[in-house]
C-alpha cells in the first residue's frame, strides 16, 4: 500500500504545477505555436546526426529556464534526472561493445528532449495545451479524452488520496487492514470515477459542449492585437531558424 | 592563469586543495549569515561576469594571451567572500565542462583566482576608497578598477610561485624537471610581464567599466543596498551582449604562458616533455576549448559562453531552496 504514495505526490504535483501555471501572466505569443515549434524541434533533435545541433538546444532552453523563477527551475530540475539516468543505463553495454560515443549521444538528446518538454509545462497550462491542440486540427475527440484524462487522474488522484489516508489511520489498532486497502480503494475509486463521469457528461449537457472546442473570440483591444500578431511572427520564425540550423549542422547546405 | 593539469606535482595540488577547503568553509558560512535567500541567485549573476570576463583573450606580442577574472568586480558587488565561491564555481565548470584549468590543479587555481585575486583585490580598493574619499560612482569604479589590477597581479604572483618550486622540488634521475620545467628566474617574469601591462589593464577596465554600469543600472545588486534583489533588465541585457561578444576573445591567437598542452611544452624552450606531463592524468571535457565540433569557433564560443551563463545562474538560483525556514519567490 505504501508504494501508492509516490503515485499520489505525483499526482498532487501535477495539480500544483497546474495551479501554480494558471497564475502567471498569459505569455502574446499562441500555445498552438509553442507546441508545434516544441515538437519540431524534439523530431530534428532525434534526427540529427552529431551533437552541435542538440548542444545549441540545450543552450537554448538553459538560457530560457535561467529566466524561470526558482520554483519552477527546481521542479525542471527534478524531472530529468529519470529519463537521463535511465538512457543511460540503457545504453551502457554501448559502451563496452567499443561504441562510447553512442551512449553520449542518445543520452543526450534524451536530456535535450526532456529539457524542452519541461520548460514547455512550466510556460503552458494544461488548459492552454488543449486548446493548442484544438487549434492544431486535432480530432475533437481525441482532445477531449485527452483533456478528461489528465484531469480525471488529477481529481482521482486527489480522491484516492484522501481514502489512504483515512484507511492508513484506521491500521492503527489489532485489526489488520492491510489486505483489504488495495482493492478496497482501487474499487471504491473506480466506483467514484463512474459517478464523476456521469456528472460531467450532465454538467457537458447542460453547458451545450458536445466535445467540440470552438475557438475563442479575441476581445483584445487593436494595439495588444498588434502586440500579439508581432510575437507571435517573431515566435514563427524559430521554426525557419531551426531548420536552417539543423541542415547546417548536419553539413547538408 | 588557468594552471592545467600536469604542471604541479600532485603534491602540491594536494597542499594547494588542503588549503582551499577551510578558505571554502569560512566564506560559506559568511555568506550562509550575510547574505539573505533573495541575494544568493545575485552570485549567479556576479560567477556569470566572471565567466565570460575569462573568455575574453587579450593577445600580447610574443604570441602568449591572457584574460580578465572579475574576482574583485563580485568583491565589490557582493563581499569578497560570496566572490570566492563565485569565482570557485566558474572555475569548476571551465574544468568540468570546457577543460579550461585541470581537475588535479583546481585547488591550485581557486587559491590564485578565487581567493588570492578578490581578497587583495577587494582590501586594496577599500583602502583606496578611504585614502581618497571616493564617494560618486566613477571614483568607486576606479578604486575597484585599481584594486582588481592589484588583485590580478598578486594573483599571477602566486601562479608563477607555484610553477617555478615545481623544478625546484621535482627532479628525475637525470636532472630534468617532473612537471612545470621552468624555474622561479623564468616563471616570475613570463608571469608579471603580461600581467603587470596588458592584462592588468584588461581587468582593470573590465573591473571599472561593469562596476559602474552595474551600480548606475541595478544599485540593488551592490552587497551594501541588497535587500530585494533581482536581476534587473539593464544587467541581463549586458550579459546577452556579452554571450555575444565573446567571439572577439577568439582573435587573440596563441597559448597563455603556462597553459601549453603537453605535445607544445618541448617547442616553448623547454627542449623536452617532462615525465609527470607526458604521463600525467588526460581529462577529456565536453566542449575542450570552449568549441563544438562541427561548428565554426565562434559559434562554439556563443554556445559554452550561454551554456556557462545559464548553468551558473540556474545553480545560484536553486542554492537557496536548500536553506530552512526562508522562501525564495
Amino acid at each position: 500500500m505504501n508504494g501508492n504514495f509516490p503515485i499520489m505526490r505525483a499526482i498532487a504535483r501535477i495539480a500544483d504545477i497546474e495551479e501554480a501555471n494558471s497564475r502567471q501572466a498569459q505569455s502574446r505569443v499562441a500555445p498552438a505555436l509553442r507546441l508545434v515549434v516544441c515538437i519540431a524541434a524534439i523530431l530534428l533533435v532525434s534526427l540529427s546526426r552529431n551533437a552541435a545541433f542538440v548542444l545549441l538546444l540545450i543552450a537554448v532552453e538553459l538560457v530560457r529556464m535561467a529566466l524561470l523563477s526558482p520554483e519552477r527551475i527546481r521542479r525542471i530540475v527534478l524531472r530529468l534526472p529519470l529519463p537521463v539516468l535511465m538512457t543511460a543505463l540503457l545504453m551502457l553495454p554501448a559502451v563496452f561493445l567499443g561504441s562510447p560515443r553512442s551512449m553520449l549521444t542518445v543520452t543526450m538528446k534524451v536530456f535535450c528532449a526532456v529539457l524542452l518538454l519541461a520548460v514547455l509545462n512550466e510556460k503552458l497550462t494544461w488548459r492552454e495545451v488543449t486548446g493548442g491542440l484544438a487549434a492544431l486540427h486535432l480530432p475533437p475527440l481525441v482532445v477531449l479524452t485527452l483533456d478528461t484524462t489528465v484531469r480525471f487522474v488529477v481529481l482521482l488522484g486527489r480522491y484516492s488520496d484522501r481514502i489512504l489516508e483515512a484507511v492508513s489511520l484506521r491500521r492503527v489498532g489489532r485489526k489488520n487492514w492491510k489486505n483489504a486497502a488495495t482493492g478496497g480503494i482501487l474499487g471504491t475509486t473506480w466506483l467514484k470515477s463512474q459517478q464523476m463521469a456521469q456528472a460531467n457528461a450532465e454538467a457537458m449537457t447542460c453547458r451545450c459542449f458536445a466535445g467540440v472546442y470552438k475557438k475563442r473570440p479575441n476581445l483584445a483591444a487593436a494595439k495588444d492585437r498588434k502586440k500579439e500578431l508581432t510575437a507571435n511572427l517573431a515566435y514563427a520564425l524559430l521554426l525557419p531558424a531551426l531548420l536552417v540550423f539543423f541542415f547546417y549542422s548536419q553539413g547538408l547546405v | 592563469m588557468h594552471i592545467p593539469d600536469n604542471y604541479l606535482s600532485p603534491q602540491t595540488c594536494a597542499v594547494m586543495t588542503a588549503a582551499m577547503v577551510p578558505v571554502w568553509g569560512v566564506c560559506i558560512k559568511k555568506v550562509r549569515r550575510e547574505l539573505s535567500s533573495k541575494e544568493i541567485p545575485m552570485m549567479g549573476v556576479g560567477a556569470a561576469f566572471s565567466f565570460l570576463g575569462m573568455m575574453f583573450n587579450v593577445p600580447l606580442p610574443g604570441g602568449t594571451t591572457g584574460h580578465a577574472v572579475g574576482g574583485t568586480l563580485i568583491a565589490m558587488l557582493l563581499g569578497p567572500y560570496a566572490a570566492c565561491i563565485c569565482v570557485s564555481v566558474a572555475l569548476l565548470l571551465q574544468a568540468l565542462l570546457f577543460g579550461d584549468g585541470g581537475i588535479l590543479s583546481f585547488g591550485a587555481n581557486c587559491f590564485n583566482m578565487a581567493f588570492v585575486l578578490p581578497f587583495v583585490g577587494w582590501l586594496t580598493a577599500r583602502a583606496l576608497q578611504k585614502l581618497v574619499k571616493a564617494k560618486t560612482v566613477r571614483g568607486r569604479a576606479l578604486c575597484a578598477a585599481g584594486g582588481s589590477y592589484v588583485g590580478i597581479n598578486a594573483a599571477a604572483l602566486c601562479t608563477a610561485i607555484e610553477f617555478g618550486i615545481q623544478p625546484m622540488l621535482f627532479r628525475d634521475a637525470a636532472g630534468q624537471a617532473l612537471y612545470c620545467p621552468y624555474d622561479l628566474s623564468v616563471s616570475i617574469p613570463a608571469m608579471m610581464a603580461g600581467h603587470l601591462t596588458v592584462f592588468g589593464l584588461a581587468e582593470a577596465v573590465f573591473t571599472g567599466l561593469i562596476f559602474a554600469f552595474v551600480v548606475k543600472t541595478s544599485p540593488e545588486m551592490e552587497h551594501q543596498d541588497a535587500g530585494t534583489a533581482k536581476t534587473s533588465l539593464p544587467v541581463r541585457i549586458l550579459l546577452g551582449a556579452l554571450i555575444l561578444a565573446v567571439p572577439f576573445g577568439l582573435l587573440a591567437q596563441g597559448t597563455a604562458w603556462g597553459e601549453w598542452g603537453s605535445d607544445e611544452i618541448a617547442a616553448t624552450g623547454a627542449g623536452y616533455t617532462p615525465a609527470g606531463m607526458a604521463n600525467g592524468i588526460d581529462f577529456s571535457s565536453l566542449l575542450p576549448d570552449y568549441s563544438v565540433a562541427g561548428l565554426p569557433d565562434a559559434v562554439g564560443y556563443i554556445l559554452s559562453a550561454a551554456i556557462g551563463v545559464a548553468v551558473l545562474i540556474i545553480v545560484f538560483k536553486l542554492l537557496p531552496l536548500g536553506r530552512r525556514g526562508e522562501s525564495v519567490s
